[in-house]
C-alpha cells in the first residue's frame, strides 16, 4: 500500500517538477515568480511547452509588462478551456511583435482570434459533425471572419447551409459544409465584400449545387479572379449567373470583363449563340479567361539560374548572405516598423 | 509618336511595377518567391510556416529579392522592406487584426 502510494505520488507530482525546470531554464534569468508561475499553469492545462516558454521569451524581450505577459497567458488558458487550438492565438502574438506592434494592440488581436474560434465553435455545435470535423470546420469559419466576413453574413449563410443538410447524411452534410465554408473563403481572401459573398454561396446552395460544384466554384473563381479587375464585380456576375441557374462549369467558361454585374452587355446585347449556355437568360459564354501559367502568380518569369532551394523549412536561397534573425525579434534594419 | 511611347512605357511600367510586384515559382517541392523591390537595402520574409521569424531574402538582378520556402502548405507572409511592413500585391489575403493585411499562399493541389 505505501509502495502504491509512493509511485502515485511519483507519477502525480514529477511532471510539475520537470515543468518548474523547464520554465526556470527558459526564461531569462531576473524573470518576475508571477510570470514564471503563469507560464507553468499555461503548461499544466496542457499547451505545448515549447510554444509557451518561446512565447513568454518573446513578450518578455518585447517589453510587455508583467501584467500583459499574464494576461497573455490568460487568454491562452481561456482558449484552451474552450477546446479552441491555442496555435493561431499564438501565431497572432508572434506576429504582432514581428510587425512591431504595441502589446496593447497585440494582446487585443489575439482575443480577436480567440472570439473568432469561439463563435466558429458554436456553429459546429449545429452541424451534423464528430470532433475531429467540428474542428476543421471551425478553423475554417475563424478564417472567412479572419479574411473580412462578419458574424451577421456568416448567420445568413450557416442558416442556408443548415437548411440544406438537414435531410442529407452525414458525411454528404460534411462534404458540403466543408467546401461551402472554403469557397466561402476564398471569396472573402480574393476580396469580394460579404453581403455580395452571401448572394453567390446562397444562391448557389438554393440551386442546389453540391460539394463538388461548390469545391468548382471556388477554384473557378480564384483562377478568374486573377484576371477579372474586381473580384466583386466577378462575384456579383457569378450570384446572377447562378441564380439564373448556371453550373460551376458554365461559370468556368465566362468571362466577366464583358458583362456587367447586372447582366447588360456593354456592346450591346448577346446574341443568341453567346446566351445558349446559359439557363434562363443567364451569363453568356464569351470565351476562356486566360489563365496565369501554371505555379505562377501575377508574372511569370523563368527561375534564376544556379537557384539551390534549402532541402527543409525556410530558408534564404543558397548565396543569401545574412541569416535567420532570432525569434520574433526587432528588424535588424536601423530604425525598423514604427510602433502602431 | 513620343508621347505615344511614353504612354505605352508608363502602362508597361505600372504593369510590372505596381499591379504584379511579386510573383512565384515551384520547382523541387520548393516554392521560389520573387518580390520586386528595387530600390530597397534589405529586404526580409516573414511568414506562419514559423511563426513569423525573419528571413532574409537574397538580392537578384532587376531589383528582384528571392526567397525559397516549402511549397506543400498553405501560410501567410509578409515582407519588410528597410524596416516597414510590405505586403504584396497578391490575389488572396487576410485581414491581420492590426489594420493591415497578410498575402496567403494556397499551394496549386488544393485550389
Amino acid at each position: 500500500m505505501k509502495r502504491l502510494l509512493m509511485t502515485v505520488f511519483f507519477v502525480i507530482f514529477i511532471p510539475f517538477l520537470s515543468f518548474a525546470d523547464e520554465v526556470d531554464k527558459g526564461l531569462p534569468s531576473g524573470t518576475s515568480s508571477r510570470i514564471k508561475e503563469s507560464t507553468r499553469q499555461v503548461i499544466q492545462i496542457g499547451v505545448d511547452p515549447d510554444a509557451v516558454i518561446k512565447m513568454t521569451q518573446n513578450m518578455i524581450s518585447d517589453n510587455f509588462s508583467e501584467q500583459q505577459v499574464v494576461a497573455g497567458h490568460e487568454l491562452l488558458i481561456k482558449a484552451k478551456k474552450q477546446n479552441i487550438d491555442e496555435e493561431p492565438i499564438i501565431n497572432k502574438l508572434h506576429e504582432g511583435i514581428a510587425k512591431n506592434v504595441t502589446a496593447e494592440n497585440i494582446l487585443q488581436a489575439m482575443e480577436k482570434v480567440r472570439v473568432r474560434y469561439e463563435l466558429a465553435n458554436a456553429y459546429t455545435q449545429n452541424m451534423k459533425t464528430d470532433e475531429q470535423q467540428a474542428r476543421e470546420m471551425a478553423k475554417e469559419m475563424a478564417e472567412c471572419m479572419a479574411a473580412g466576413m462578419d458574424k451577421n453574413n456568416m448567420n445568413k449563410i450557416m442558416e442556408t447551409l443548415q437548411a440544406k443538410t438537414k435531410n442529407i447524411s452525414k458525411d454528404e452534410a460534411f462534404k458540403l459544409n466543408e467546401k461551402t465554408l472554403e469557397t466561402t473563403r476564398t471569396l472573402a481572401r480574393s476580396g469580394v465584400s460579404p453581403n455580395d459573398i452571401v448572394d453567390v454561396m446562397n444562391n448557389a446552395l438554393k440551386s442546389n449545387y453540391n460539394s463538388g460544384q461548390m469545391e468548382k466554384l471556388g477554384s473557378t473563381f480564384m483562377t478568374q479572379a486573377r484576371g477579372a479587375s474586381s473580384a466583386s464585380t466577378l462575384a456579383k456576375a457569378y450570384s446572377d449567373a447562378i441564380k439564373n441557374g448556371a453550373t460551376p462549369e458554365k461559370l468556368g467558361s465566362f468571362n466577366p470583363q464583358f458583362q456587367s454585374p447586372s447582366g447588360e452587355f456593354p456592346g450591346g446585347a448577346p446574341t443568341q449563340a453567346d446566351n445558349a449556355p446559359a439557363i434562363g437568360g443567364g451569363p453568356s459564354v464569351l470565351g476562356n479567361m486566360s489563365s496565369p501559367p501554371a505555379g505562377a502568380q501575377g508574372i511569370a518569369r523563368p527561375l534564376p539560374s544556379g537557384n539551390q532551394p534549402a532541402s527543409s523549412g525556410v530558408a534564404s536561397p543558397a548565396g543569401a548572405s545574412g541569416s535567420t534573425a532570432p525569434a520574433g525579434g526587432p528588424p535588424p534594419a536601423p530604425g525598423g516598423i514604427e510602433k502602431k | 509618336m513620343p508621347r505615344i511611347l511614353t504612354v505605352i512605357s508608363l502602362a508597361l511600367m505600372f504593369l510590372s511595377g505596381c499591379v504584379n510586384n511579386y510573383y512565384y515559382q515551384i520547382k523541387d517541392d520548393q516554392l521560389h518567391i520573387f518580390f520586386h523591390e528595387p530600390k530597397a537595402e534589405k529586404v526580409y520574409f516573414l511568414s506562419s510556416l514559423d511563426q513569423f521569424e525573419l528571413h532574409e531574402t537574397k538580392k537578384c538582378k532587376k531589383g528582384l529579392w528571392e526567397i525559397s520556402v516549402p511549397a506543400g502548405r498553405e501560410f501567410e507572409y509578409f515582407f519588410i522592406v528597410d524596416g516597414a511592413l510590405s505586403i504584396p500585391a497578391c490575389d488572396q489575403k487576410e485581414k491581420d487584426d492590426f489594420g493591415s493585411e497578410n498575402c496567403i499562399y494556397i499551394p496549386e493541389e488544393d485550389i
